[in-house]
């Protein structure tokens, strides 16, 4: 689904991703972890096109992302507040979102049915603007548009970080459902290694923008994480 | 305790971060301001003489006063624009043991600070020193001056109070623009009299200073207003500029119809209407356009060419009648006037008053150009042929300048004017060319100036949101040329008909549309992909965040540039050659569109990464 080869980003000179080969197949749950400076949100920026490589490829569905914007057809994605168009109130940000797909009003409030949950009652009918909302209710918004538009790729940045304890819990559910019965290709990254082995088959660990291991969920997977980042 | 928080409140000015800025956009800032300050003054001190020109034999001291409730009623409509509310400054000091009622003073403390109800007491005070004073006693002087600087400062009060009270949204503002237009309309039909009411109250409260405790008390009962009011709602939510907020979700369904493109307007037009920076562009594109009617009123070209000791006789009597006369004024050339236009002026009111454009003649068959009017029996006239701008005088002998023709109006007649030739006076032909051109692109292109410079960068807070969305970078950068280009037809459509008959005028106006649409648009677009600073679109309306030396080029660039090709142009091809390649080059311009579009699109797409980049960092 997603391939990347001689995947370079340098600053200044000074490489700060440099991935030689990586394969996410379709249907993978890719999860990525490693301390801060280590490459993770370049990686996904790269992946989305946000930045130019400075070297290598990304490939989406065999095709490259800096050539060609198809991916985006199929790509739901949530990297920070960046993302919100803060002076909007949620429901018309994802009317925005849905309209740039194409979505009619049914399709809009089975998405709303369909997250009812995760939005916890705080997001919609609100009456309020994307800005004036606090930073985990933000963040659920940006989530949430992600996954709107029924990507068949989902790449998020740290998405357990600022939510409250159910919400947690209610995403981790909504993310194992969706590689479940749609079989989601999920992208995610996380400082907490708890919620990324739990939802991810596959853990790719990176330091100073290099991959240091690639290893399937198992059942000590948890374990050896939290040896590896013990040092 | 107090001495604190105005210590506070100096740190708070001091330390505002748009101080951080560049050096030189600083002390550019710093030149206009002085700029300002020095016009006002000036405008101050001329005053006599500004008055005397546009009133020649009325009392100036009546004159002066009649526009005071005028200039109090903008001022209040401006005041409720622009004046800020100080309000999310007191949110520290809330749950600090310091007395309520000593916050709300200083809070309220804040607004004496303003700098608002200054810019009238300067024209104000030269005003009294110069003129008043040979009038009335200089007590009386004195105590007008500080009444009407206290009744300034109970705007000040006034404005708060309305805008904690009431959502002031942009349509609010338009009636209350529209009223004073009705006021005006009102005063020319004689219905109501606002001049001859602001005569009466400040001639009045000069002559009898006891009225001028009127202000004082005004002043007082409106700071308890406030003061009370605020105690009341001491909470940082409660007391900070009222807004409607369900009125705001317009829903824009209208132009969903339009897919995509709908799609992408509305979130355009939400971005410009939501956001307090970027509607204060739109608000300065309208006060333009409200300038642009007096600039091409008075802004009379030639002022040193007009015939001196001009006898202006106020006359609007058209109906013939017994003591009138019909006087045909008939014009025959073989020589093309310059700009196709032959125009009468004069000293009278129907002559237009010495402008060169304002009364043009009518073609009837080759060479004759001819114009009647009706006077009274007995009027007495000067005037002159023009081709209709003061460059281009009618010559009746071969380089000889003619004095104005006399006129005495006893009989119905028909003037036979025979003219040789017409003179080209090259420098006035430029400056006033160059100058039209200069202020009407001005007029017209504001919009693109203030808005376009930053077309980009006021989405920089959710750029990546809009790269990785499904957008057709075609369809997103139309969008935003369309609303440019929308702005100045409107722009343009309402100046065009109040400027109809000035020859010149209007044909500056025209090619000034054309050049704005077909080269201005496109280079504004191209240059706003440099304008790469995060931009925070909340903040206020006199926000310099993001400003730089950079956005003064650009201006240079899109106003200046047509100003000098125009002198460029005139002073080598003439001034109607100079019109025609000015409004060609817009229409080359609208035309090959297609072709333009397609290479900001490539440069669009080729510096997302370096915009994306720079939009990261905080502004």
């Amino acid at each position: 689904m997603i391939e990347v080869r001689n995947l370079i980003k340098k600053y200044g000179g000074v490489a700060v991703l440099d991935i030689s080969e990586l394969k996410v197949e379709a249907g993978e749950s890719f999860g990525l972890v490693g301390n801060n400076g280590a490459g993770k949100t370049t990686f996904f920026s790269l992946i989305l096109d946000l930045r130019r490589a400075s070297g290598g490829i990304v490939y989406s569905k065999n095709i490259d992302v800096a050539m060609s914007e198809e991916w985006k057809n199929y790509t739901g994605s949530y990297i920070d507040e960046g993302f919100l168009i803060d002076f909007l109130s949620p429901e018309e940000y994802f009317q925005f979102v849905a309209n740039l797909h194409g979505f009619s009003k049914g399709d809009l409030q089975e998405f709303y049915d369909r997250y009812e949950e995760l939005f916890a009652g705080e997001i919609i009918g609100k009456k309020k603007y994307i800005r004036e909302l606090s930073k985990g209710n933000q963040k659920k918004v940006g989530i949430a548009a992600a996954l709107l538009p029924k990507p068949e790729i989902l790449v998020l940045d740290e998405p357990f970080s600022n939510l409250d304890p159910s919400t947690q819990i209610r995403l981790k559910n909504i993310l194992k459902l969706l590689k479940k019965e749609e079989s989601l290709t999920m992208l995610i990254s996380s400082h907490d290694l708890n919620h990324v082995t739990e939802v991810c088959e596959r853990i790719v660990i990176l330091d100073n923008g290099l991959v240091v291991h690639d290893l399937k969920t198992s059942e000590n997977t948890l374990e050896d994480l939290e040896s590896y980042f013990a040092v | 305790m107090f001495k604190e928080l105005f210590i506070h409140q100096l740190r708070q000015a001091i330390r505002h971060r748009s101080w951080d800025k560049q050096l030189a956009t600083n002390i550019f800032l710093g030149i206009l301001f002085t700029l300002l300050l020095i016009n006002i003054i000036t405008i101050g001190y001329a005053i006599d003489d500004i008055l005397l020109t546009l009133f020649p034999d009325k009392d100036l001291v009546l004159q002066f006063a009649s526009y005071i409730l005028y200039y109090i009623i903008v001022d209040i409509i401006l005041r409720l624009m622009i004046q800020n509310v100080p309000a999310l400054t007191i949110k520290p000091y809330l749950t600090l043991p310091i007395k309520k009622k000593n916050l709300i003073f200083y809070l309220l403390s804040k607004t004496f600070w303003s700098f608002f109800p200054i810019i009238p007491m300067l024209v104000l005070i030269p005003f009294s020193i110069k003129i008043l004073s040979d009038v009335y006693p200089i007590a009386n002087i004195i105590l007008w001056n500080v009444g009407l600087f206290i009744f300034f400062n109970f705007i000040s009060f006034l404005a708060l109070y309305l805008k904690r009270r009431i959502a002031f949204n942009p349509g609010i503002l338009a009636v209350l623009i529209l009223c004073f237009i009705l006021l005006i309309l009102l005063e020319k039909e004689d219905l109501i009299n606002t001049s001859e009411i602001s005569k009466q109250i400040f001639t009045s409260s000069l002559e009898k200073p006891v009225f001028n405790i009127i202000p004082v008390l005004l002043l007082i009962s409106m700071y308890s207003i406030n003061f009370y009011y605020l105690k009341r709602h001491a909470y940082t939510e409660e007391i900070l500029p009222k807004r409607i907020f369900k009125k705001s979700f317009s829903n824009y369904q209208y132009l969903g119809k339009m897919g995509i493109f709908g799609h992408l307007l509305a979130h355009e037009l939400r971005l410009i209407s939501r956001n307090k920076r970027i509607r204060s562009t739109v608000f300065l594109s309208i006060w333009m356009i409200f300038l642009a009617f007096p600039f091409y009123k008075y802004y009379s070209p030639g002022l040193e060419k007009r015939p001196q000791f001009a006898n202006y006789i106020q006359d609007e009597t058209l109906l013939p009648g017994p003591d009138k006369h019909i006087v045909t004024f008939k014009v025959i050339t073989d020589s093309q006037p310059p700009l196709k236009q032959v125009c009468i002026t004069g000293d009278h009111i129907q002559l237009g008053e010495w402008e060169a454009d304002l009364v043009p003649l009518q073609l009837i068959e080759d060479s004759i150009w001819i114009r009647q009017f009706i006077f009274e029996n007995g009027t007495e006239l000067k005037y002159k042929i023009t081709g209709a701008d003061w460059g281009y005088e009618a010559l009746y002998e071969k380089d000889k300048i003619p004095d104005a023709f006399n006129l005495t109006v006893t009989q119905d007649t028909t003037i036979n004017i025979s003219v040789l030739a017409w003179n080209e006076d090259k420098v006035f032909s430029i400056m006033s060319g160059a100058m039209l051109i200069y202020a009407s692109v001005f007029f017209i292109g504001m919009f693109i100036i203030t808005h376009g410079q930053f077309m980009f960068a006021w989405e920089a807070g959710y750029f990546d949101f809009l790269m990785v969305q499904k957008i057709d970078y075609r369809k997103f950068l139309l969008v935003k040329i369309s609303v440019l280009a929308v702005t100045c037809l409107v722009a343009f459509l309402m100046i065009a008909p109040f400027i109809f008959t000035r020859h010149l005028a209007f044909l500056s106006l025209l090619v000034a549309l054309l050049y704005n649409l077909g080269i201005n648009i496109p280079l504004m677009v191209f240059l706003s992909m440099y304008n790469r600073t995060r931009i925070d679109i909340s903040a206020g309306a006199f926000s310099m965040q993001g400003k730089s030396g950079q956005q003064m080029i650009n201006v240079l660039i899109l106003i200046l540039a047509p100003a000098i090709i125009s002198a460029v142009m005139i002073s080598n091809f003439g001034t109607e050659a100079c019109f025609k390649v000015l409004g060609g080059l817009g229409l080359a311009g609208i035309v090959l569109f297609p072709v333009l579009f397609n290479h900001i699109l490539k440069k669009f797409i080729a510096k997302k990464y370096i915009m994306g980049a720079a939009f990261r960092q905080p502004g």
